[in-house]
């Protein structure tokens, strides 16, 4: 079974530090700088797990999630949103688009990697 | 009109699309000031480090250091400006705290971490006045990117070592006992077949 986890994030930072947390407790890492970008590396990537940030320059979280659940490859793959929002009607909007999850940062390594745990294996 | 004037505390950030002074005063923090030249949009943030941030392991300091320039990114981006276009101004980092030995260069640690997070993420810092000894006053300008400086001496420098000291203190705190951070895993829509779990 695949490993693979694919993480969206614009920043250069961000994606460096969720790829070492990932890839330090074994998984597979696809970094993608935005939604468009995601969309884009998706077909034939095996990826078991998306991590999404919100606020992304081409496509956002939420159209990247759309997009996403109308490909049946993947309308069943777990979605976690990582990102400094907190609104609850962002998160509406979220769920609606058909996330699995939602983490608030700031970027917690512990606990993104329980979430992936459970959503993963 | 007369524009908006806004202080940015430490630990703060701020953007805005209309015609704004962002302002602040700065003894060991860091201010990074971001402007997109197009859109006229500007933000500012006011940071201060506990220790030094560790960019390969990704430690505490470096994660909370990290946080505050996402959340003025990410402001910035949410007021009109484009990440790509952005510009960077970054001030203070004084070495006004000699006195605690733990915190010796703390200025220093955090202008270097700025430096090092805006080169990664590919924002040009086109000008900064970091280090040396003195208190800053910065005024940003959020419709044209301009800031202007005043440099204090000696007047507000216990003020702002017992301010500086204080937020020390409570970021310390806050580093280990993070408050909560939310997870949640929706239910419903076409989620049904993953499971609940407890945050």
């Amino acid at each position: 079974m695949s490993k693979n986890i694919m993480i969206l994030d614009d920043s250069p930072t961000i994606r460096a530090m969720m790829n070492k947390t990932l890839k330090d407790a074994g998984y597979d890492v696809i970094e993608a700088v935005d939604g468009r970008d995601g969309l884009d590396k998706l077909s034939g990537s095996n990826a078991r797990m998306i991590v999404t940030d919100l606020n992304m320059p081409e496509m956002n979280g939420n159209e990247f999630i759309r997009s996403v659940r109308v490909i049946p490859e993947y309308e069943f793959i777990p979605i976690l949103v990582l990102t400094t929002e907190s609104d609850d009607s962002i998160k509406a909007v979220s769920k609606a688009a058909g996330a699995t999850g939602w983490i608030t940062k700031p970027f917690n390594p512990e606990k993104l990697l329980s979430v992936v745990r459970k959503l993963v294996d | 009109m007369e524009k908006k004037r806004i202080m940015v505390n430490t630990g703060e950030s701020y953007a805005s699309s209309e015609p704004a002074i962002l302002f602040t005063l700065l003894g060991s923090c860091v201010a990074v000031c971001l402007y997109d030249p197009i859109a006229r949009v500007g933000g500012m943030n006011h940071i201060l480090l506990p220790g030094k941030p560790d960019m390969n392991k990704y430690d505490d300091t470096a994660r909370f250091g990290i946080n505050a320039m996402e959340l003025l990114v990410t402001k910035v981006m949410k007021y009109g400006g484009n990440r790509r276009k952005l510009l960077a101004k970054a001030f203070g980092g004084g070495q006004i705290l000699p006195e605690l030995s733990k915190t010796k260069g703390v200025g220093i640690r955090i202008s270097e971490f700025v430096v090092d997070f805006l080169n990664t993420e590919k924002i040009r810092l086109v000008s900064h006045d970091l280090g040396g000894f003195n208190i800053r006053n910065i005024f940003f300008h959020t419709d044209t990117g301009d800031v202007f400086l005043k440099r204090t001496l000696a007047k507000k420098q216990q003020e702002v070592i017992a301010k500086e000291k204080n937020y020390l203190r409570y970021v310390k705190r806050e580093i280990l006992e993070p408050r909560k951070r939310e997870v949640i895993i929706f239910n419903g829509i076409k989620n049904e077949r993953y499971k609940a779990v407890n945050g």
